[in-house]
């Protein structure tokens, strides 16, 4: 990348970071949600033992590598709003009138993005600590977890930006939440390992993109487990390119109209 | 449906052209397939010597285009706008904070730079819009309506960096309803109605083209088309485009003196009281009236009745 495409993507990733700072109690919802699920499900199965090979695991322990990769895919899903912000003010139009590549622009936004979820899901990472969970993690599979799950958010913020870009609509965004995040949440294993699941859910489970993030992060932090490059971030890594190239295409379009 | 249709025009070089009309006459649809933001699905379009549609990042690089909207993010300041802009316009180090400097002094923006735009006046926002489209120095610059809004301080101003600007090799396009700033400070004029091309030239050449003497006669009642006299007074050698909208009469008149007396004295035999009257001279307001066939209801801004050049002899008329 070169230094002006490089001072581009700063730019952007820094004016969005910038308008997240300056909308503090839409970054401390954002934590809100997870923390009430993790404390209602934590202590409502906290008689609940989950089942491993060689053991079993208490469910709050469990449940905390689930509950960081919901905050990010929970947090990417509202992605979109601000770009719904710029087409109003038609803030958008003029950065598009510019002669910056616009996959640029979008790199800058969704890095910026990116790094939010996971400051966030680090957050709630440190306040499941504090209210008891336990783990047991390997350094070299938690950066590469955090990979797994940067490209997980970088992949569902395409997708929220690609929704907002077509339909231009904040109400977009709300739907988007039910339509997408929770029955990609229910169908993982954020909650509840695959071997518990009836069979179909199972099946279901093991192709969802929020299991490999789940998986990867779950691993590495009670299990000192190092995720498979080949099995959990390449998908990852296409997932993310293949939505990142429509998002791409969504604004080239929003450009046009 | 058709926005535009036999548009032919060309925007000179070091010059101001006003493109001008009544509202939904197509003049942004213009502006905006110049600046390749939308293509035209006939016919042929040239910018600097590119098709703007097949070239629209190298035609970004050399267009700027200022929206009629004022974009800009009410949560940044003016300075961060700025950079953030120059970025985009592949401006660095201290290229760019020299073109920021120069701009926002300029644009006398200097002391307002670390203020956040929602804190901006409406002039103020109008001048950073306009400062983020000159910030890349484009050898054509498009603006759409940039006065609206502005103050009489804030016009002039816009128009004398403009008159600046076309110094610089610059080719400007501006869309404006005020026929006023279009004679005084436009090379060209692109009178556009129902997304047709209706006259293009100098503004000199289109008053002298396209605009007629109009009379203007305020009776002391009513009259109506049926009326004999009415019927008469179109009749008159030298009167044509009689209008009547309750006591008054509008027509454009050939000559002058002869004319006026015609009308005046046809009246008086027929014991129509005249309250008073008055001789516009041909200008831009009557080329634009006669052309698009817009009432004095809906006219542009400096096309009133009082913003024609009126005879010095217009006066309150004794019946």
């Amino acid at each position: 990348m070169s230094a002006a495409a490089l001072r581009i993507v700063s730019s952007v990733c820094g004016r969005t970071w910038m308008k997240a700072l300056r909308r503090p109690v839409v970054l401390s919802f954002s934590l809100v949600q997870p923390m009430i699920w993790m404390l209602f499900f934590g202590f409502l199965f906290q008689r609940y033992r989950v089942e491993r090979p060689g053991g079993e695991i208490r469910y709050l322990d469990f449940l905390l590598p689930g509950i960081c990769a919901m905050t990010v895919l929970f947090g990417a899903s509202q992605s979109g709003i601000e770009l719904i912000r710029d087409m109003q003010t038609h803030f958008l139009e003029r950065l598009l009138n510019t002669p910056a590549d616009r996959r640029l622009l979008l790199v800058g936004k969704l890095t910026a993005d990116v790094t939010r979820l996971l400051a966030q899901a680090t957050l709630v990472f440190l306040l499941g600590l504090v209210v008891g969970a336990r783990i047991s993690p390997s350094l070299p599979g938690l950066a590469l977890s955090a990979v797994a799950l940067g490209l997980f958010g970088f992949a569902f913020s395409a997708l929220s930006c690609t929704i907002a870009l077509l339909t231009r609509a904040p109400e977009s965004m709300a739907v988007f939440v039910h339509v997408v995040n929770m029955p990609l949440l229910f169908t993982s294993t954020a909650f509840v390992p695959s071997r518990q699941m009836p069979a179909f859910l199972s099946s279901v489970s093991e192709i969802n993109p929020l299991t490999l993030a789940v998986g990867a992060l779950r691993g590495s932090l009670l299990f000192q487990e190092v995720p498979s490059v080949s099995r959990c971030v390449l998908p990852l890594a296409l997932l993310a390119l293949a939505l990142f190239g429509i998002a791409s295409a969504a604004l080239t379009r929003a450009a046009r109209d | 449906m058709v926005a535009l249709d036999g548009i032919d025009l060309e925007l000179g070089a070091n010059s101001i052209t006003a493109l001008t009309g009544p509202n939904g006459s197509g003049k942004t649809t213009v502006l905006r397939i110049l600046a390749g933001s939308l293509a035209p699905s006939s016919g042929t379009v040239v910018v600097l010597g590119a098709d703007p549609a097949a070239n629209s990042t190298w035609l970004r690089r050399r267009v700027g285009f200022i929206s009629q909207e004022v974009a800009l993010d009410p949560e940044m300041t003016g300075a961060q706008t700025l950079r953030l802009f120059a970025v985009l316009y592949g401006l660095a180090g201290r290229k760019m904070s020299a073109k920021i400097e120069e701009l926002a002094q300029s644009l006398e923006l200097t002391r307002h730079l670390a203020m956040r735009v929602q804190a901006y006046s409406g002039g103020l926002r109008r001048r950073l819009h306009l400062a983020l489209g000159l910030l890349h120095e484009p050898q054509l610059l498009l603006l759409d309506e940039p006065t609206a809004g502005l103050d009489p301080t804030g016009r002039a101003f816009l128009w004398v960096l403009l008159k600046g600007l076309t110094e610089r090799a610059s080719s400007i396009g501006v869309i404006t309803h005020d026929l006023d700033e279009v004679e005084r400070h436009c090379h060209r004029v692109a009178l556009i109605g129902g997304g047709k091309l209706l006259a293009f030239g100098s503004p000199e050449s289109v008053v002298r083209d396209h605009a007629r003497r109009i009379l203007k006669v305020a009776l002391a009642r009513d009259v109506a088309p049926p009326d004999p006299p009415l019927a008469e007074l179109g009749q008159l050698a030298g009167v044509k485009a009689l209008q009547v909208r309750g006591p008054e009469l509008s027509m454009e008149i050939l000559d002058e003196h002869s004319a006026l007396e015609r009308v005046l004295s046809m009246l008086s035999s027929r014991k129509i009281d005249v309250r008073s009257f008055h001789v516009q001279e041909p200008d831009l307001a009557s080329a634009y009236f006669r052309l698009t066939g817009v009432t004095a209801q809906e006219q542009p801004r400096g096309a009133g009745a009082g913003a024609g050049r009126r005879r010095a002899h217009d006066r309150e008329a004794a019946s």
